[in-house]
C-alpha cells in the first residue's frame, strides 16, 4: 500500500533519472575540465608553486594577490582586455548583421560570396595574425600602399602604442564576424516574408522593415551572438602573441597573455593562478550582470 | 515506459561513448608520449640496460640526424645500453616540447637524457632537474668543446649540459654593393666598431634599399641574441656575474649605449624597425646582422655574399660574438646506476662525429674544435669568420635562474625604444619589470 504522496515522489525520481542520465556526460566533462582546474586554481593562488619545483611548493597567504595589486602591467592589461572587449563586440555584431543582410539574396552565384564572408573564420587564426602583420606592415605592407595611393598616411599601425590595439579589433571582428553571420542569415531566413510583405503593402520604406521587422525578429539571436562574442573577445591571446608580443609599451597586453607568460615562461604557476582566478571572477561577474540585463529586456 | 527506456538507452550510449573517447583520447596523448617516431629495437631481451631520451625535433634534417645516432648507439652498444628516442614536436622557440618538460617535471616523469636550450640550463639546474655531468668526461675531452659551450652549460661552477652544435652571428653583407660603394669589409681579426658600421651604413643607404638589416621585427630571444654581445663588448653585461640582480647592468651605461645606437640607426634610416623577411637576400638590404643559419637562406638568391664578425662596441672594447644552442642533459629522475649509461649516450650524441654531421644536417657551426678541423668549408671565406668567433670572442649569453624574465624585458625594452620610448627610461622600467617578477629588491 503506498501512499499516493510516496507514489508521486517515487514516479518524480524516476523521470528526474532518466534527466540526469542525460546531463551525466556533460556534468562529468565539465566537472573533469572545469571545475577540478578551477578549485586546483585556486588552491595554486595561495602558493609560491614554481612549475619546475613541484616539490618546493609553500603556502604563501595572500602574497600573490598583494602582488597582484602593485602590478602594473596586469592592471595594463586589464585595462587592454576590457577595451577590446568594448570595441570588438559592436564592431563584430555590425559587420556579421551587414554581411548576412548583403547575402541573404537570392541571386546566382550568391554562394560564392557565403564562402568568401565565411572563408577567414575557417582558417587558423595564427595564420590569419601573421597575415595580418604583412598587411600592417609600416614600410612595405599592403594597407599603407593602398592609403598611399589615394594619400593617406603612412602609419605605423602595430608599431604605435596608440593604434596597435585597433588594428588587432578590426582584425579580430573580420576574423570571426563570418561565423556569427551565417547565424544571422538562418535567423533572417527564419523571420517570416508575409510580415515584410504586409509591410509592403502598408506603404514601408526598406529602411522601416529593417527597424521594426528586422530588427525585432533578430533580438535572441543578437544577444546570443554578443553574449559569445564577449566571452571569447575576452580570451584574447594569439593574435597580440603572434603580432605584437604585447607591445608596443605593453598596449596589447591581455590578461589571459600575462597570464600564459608568468605561468609558462615565468615558471611562476603560484602567481599566474591568481591571476587566472582574479580573471574567472571578473569574467563571472560581467556574465551575471549580462544575464540579468538579457533577461530583463525578454520580460518586455 | 519505452520512452524511458529509449531515454536510458541513449543516455548510457552516451555516456559509453564519452568513456570511449576518453580512452581513445588517453591511448593517442600516450601514443604522442612515447613518439612520434620511436626509434624500435629489441626491448632489452638482451639484458642492455633501458635508457630513454628525448629531442626537440621531428621530421627535420636534425631529427633524423639523432634517429640515426640513437639506432647507432644502440648497435655499438649492443648487449650493454638500449636507448630509446622520443621525438617531440615543438611551435616557435620551444613551445610545445618545453610544455612537455615542465609536465614531466611535475609529474616525475622526466626521461634518463633531454634536450635542453642552452638558455635555460640554470632553471632546470636550480630546479634540481638535472644533474652534473662534468665527471663522466675526460679534462681533455673537454678542451675539445668551444669555450662558450662550457661556459654555457655550467652552472654553480658545475658542467651540466654539453652539445653537438653551437651557433655564431655575424656581419652579412652584399659584396657587388660593397664594391660600388668603395668599403673595404672588415677581417675576421679586426671588426669595425659601431662607427665604423654607421659610416657604412649610411653609404649603401639608398632609395630602395637599407643600409643594414638586424631583425628588429623581432619580439623574442633573437634581440638579446643578437644584441648582447655589443654590450659585452663594453665589459658588461645585463646582469651581475651571479645571474640575480639586473639593476646597473640591464639598465647600465653598456645597455643604454647599446639602444641608443640601434635607435640612432632606426632614427636616421639606415635600418628599418619592421624589416621585410629576406630582405637582404632580396637586396633590399646591403648588410644583415644574422646567424649561421642564414647561408642556407640565401642559397635561394642570386646575391654576392661575404661575411665580417660582429661589429665591436668601440676601439677601445672588445671583440665579443654571440653563441649557443640546444644542448644535452641528464635528468635528476636518472637513476644512480642509470647515470654511466646516461653519460655515455650523452657523449655519443656530442661526439666531433656528431657535430660534423649536424653541420651536415642544419648547417649550425659544431660544437668541438676537433670536428671544425673535418669541416672544410669553416676553414675558407666566408665561413671561417665562425669557426674564428667561436674559438676566440664567443660569450655565452647569462647563465640565470631568471633568463626568460631578463630575456623577456631586453626585448621588450628594444620594442619600446623602436616605438618612441627613450633608452634609459626604457630600459629602466625593464628593470623595474624585471625586480617585480623575480622578487628581486
Amino acid at each position: 500500500m503506498k501512499s499516493p504522496a510516496a507514489a508521486k515522489r517515487k514516479k518524480l525520481t524516476k523521470e528526474n533519472w532518466t534527466g540526469l542520465a542525460f546531463i551525466t556526460p556533460a556534468a562529468i566533462l565539465l566537472f573533469i575540465f572545469l571545475f577540478i582546474p578551477f578549485l586546483m586554481t585556486l588552491g595554486y593562488s595561495f602558493t609560491n608553486y614554481n612549475i619546475l619545483k613541484p616539490q618546493a611548493m609553500e603556502f604563501v597567504g595572500l602574497k600573490n594577490f598583494i602582488k597582484l595589486t602593485q602590478d602594473t602591467v596586469f592592471m595594463k592589461s586589464i585595462i587592454n582586455t576590457f577595451v577590446f572587449v568594448l570595441l570588438v563586440v559592436p564592431l563584430q555584431v555590425c559587420l556579421a548583421l551587414g554581411l548576412a543582410l548583403l547575402i541573404n539574396k537570392k541571386l546566382k552565384g550568391i554562394s560564392v560570396f557565403r564562402m568568401a564572408f565565411f572563408a577567414p573564420t575557417v582558417l587558423s587564426l595564427v595564420v590569419v595574425s601573421i597575415l595580418w602583420t604583412y598587411i600592417y606592415n609600416p614600410n612595405n605592407g599592403l594597407l599603407n600602399s593602398l592609403l598611399g595611393s589615394v594619400g593617406i598616411g603612412p602609419f605605423k599601425f602595430l608599431n604605435d602604442p596608440k593604434t596597435a590595439m585597433l588594428c588587432i579589433v578590426i582584425l579580430s571582428a573580420w576574423q570571426g564576424c563570418g561565423f556569427q553571420m551565417m547565424i544571422f542569415l538562418s535567423g533572417l531566413q527564419d523571420i517570416p516574408a508575409y510580415l515584410y510583405e504586409a509591410a509592403a503593402v502598408d506603404g514601408a520604406t526598406p529602411f522601416q522593415q529593417f527597424r521594426n521587422i528586422t530588427i525585432p525578429g533578430l533580438r535572441n539571436i543578437t544577444v546570443f551572438i554578443s553574449l559569445s562574442i564577449v566571452v571569447s573577445a575576452f580570451q584574447l591571446i594569439v593574435q597580440p602573441m603572434m603580432m605584437t608580443g604585447g607591445g608596443p609599451q605593453n598596449s596589447t597586453m591581455t590578461i589571459v597573455y600575462e597570464i600564459y607568460q608568468t605561468g609558462f615562461k615565468y615558471s611562476q604557476m603560484g602567481y599566474a593562478s591568481a591571476m587566472a582566478f582574479v580573471f574567472t571572477v571578473l569574467v563571472l561577474i560581467i556574465t551575471l550582470i549580462q544575464n540579468k540585463l538579457t533577461s530583463k529586456s525578454n520580460e518586455d | 515506459m519505452k520512452k524511458r527506456l529509449l531515454g536510458i538507452t541513449l543516455a548510457a550510449v552516451m555516456a559509453g561513448s564519452l568513456l570511449a573517447g576518453c580512452g581513445d583520447s588517453g591511448n593517442s596523448s600516450k601514443g604522442d608520449a612515447n613518439t612520434e617516431d620511436t626509434a624500435k629495437a629489441e626491448d632489452g631481451a638482451d639484458g642492455a640496460q633501458e635508457l630513454s631520451i628525448w629531442v626537440h625535433e621531428t621530421d627535420s634534417a636534425e631529427g633524423q640526424l639523432y634517429k640515426a645516432l640513437v639506432e647507432e648507439f644502440n648497435e655499438q652498444n649492443q648487449g650493454k645500453y638500449h636507448a630509446e628516442l622520443t621525438q617531440i614536436a615543438r611551435s616557435g622557440d620551444a613551445g610545445g616540447y618545453d610544455d612537455k618538460v615542465n609536465a614531466a617535471i611535475s609529474n616525475g616523469g622526466l626521461p634518463d637524457v633531454f634536450t635542453v636550450d642552452g638558455v635555460t640550463v640554470a632553471k632546470y639546474a636550480e630546479a634540481e632537474a638535472i644533474v652534473p655531468i662534468g665527471d663522466y668526461f675526460q679534462e681533455d675531452d673537454l678542451k675539445d668543446f668551444n669555450p662558450s659551450i662550457i661556459q654555457q652549460g655550467t652552472y654553480d661552477s658545475k658542467l651540466y649540459t654539453l652539445g653537438a652544435m653551437d651557433s655564431s652571428v655575424g656581419l652579412f653583407y652584399n659584396k657587388d654593393m660593397f664594391e660600388e660603394a668603395g668599403i673595404t669589409p672588415a677581417t675576421k681579426e679586426n671588426p669595425w666598431t659601431l662607427e665604423d658600421l654607421t659610416q657604412a651604413a649610411e653609404k649603401l643607404t639608398t632609395e630602395d634599399c637599407y643600409g643594414l638589416t638586424m631583425s628588429l621585427g623581432s619580439k623574442d630571444e633573437t634581440l638579446i641574441y643578437f644584441f648582447l654581445p655589443l654590450i659585452q663588448s663594453q665589459n658588461s653585461n645585463v646582469i651581475d656575474d651571479a645571474g640575480e640582480k639586473a639593476e646597473g647592468y640591464l639598465n647600465g651605461d653598456a645597455a643604454v649605449n647599446t639602444l641608443t645606437w640601434i635607435k640612432e640607426m632606426v632614427d636616421k634610416g639606415y635600418a628599418s624597425a619592421t624589416p621585410a623577411d629576406n630582405c637582404f637576400g632580396l637586396g633590399q638590404c646591403a648588410m644583415a646582422v644574422s646567424g649561421s643559419w642564414e647561408p642556407g637562406n640565401l642559397a635561394k638568391y642570386d646575391i654576392n655574399w661575404g661575411l665580417m664578425p660582429m661589429a665591436k662596441y668601440d676601439s677601445d672594447s672588445q671583440a665579443v660574438s654571440a653563441c649557443g644552442s640546444w644542448t644535452f642533459a641528464m635528468s635528476g629522475n636518472c637513476a644512480e646506476e642509470k647515470r654511466e649509461g646516461a653519460a655515455e649516450l650523452i657523449k655519443f650524441m656530442t661526439s666531433a662525429d656528431a657535430g660534423k654531421r649536424m653541420y651536415e644536417a642544419n648547417a649550425m657551426p659544431p660544437a668541438r674544435q676537433s670536428a671544425f678541423n673535418e669541416i672544410e668549408a669553416f676553414s675558407k671565406e666566408p665561413l671561417d669568420v665562425f669557426q674564428y668567433q667561436l674559438g676566440n670572442t664567443a660569450q655565452s649569453r647569462p647563465v640565470s635562474v631568471n633568463y626568460a624574465v631578463l630575456s623577456n624585458q631586453f626585448a621588450t625594452a628594444v620594442q619600446n625604444v623602436l616605438t618612441g620610448m627613450e633608452p634609459k627610461e626604457a630600459l629602466d622600467e625593464a628593470v623595474t619589470q624585471y625586480n617585480f617578477q623575480t622578487d628581486t629588491e
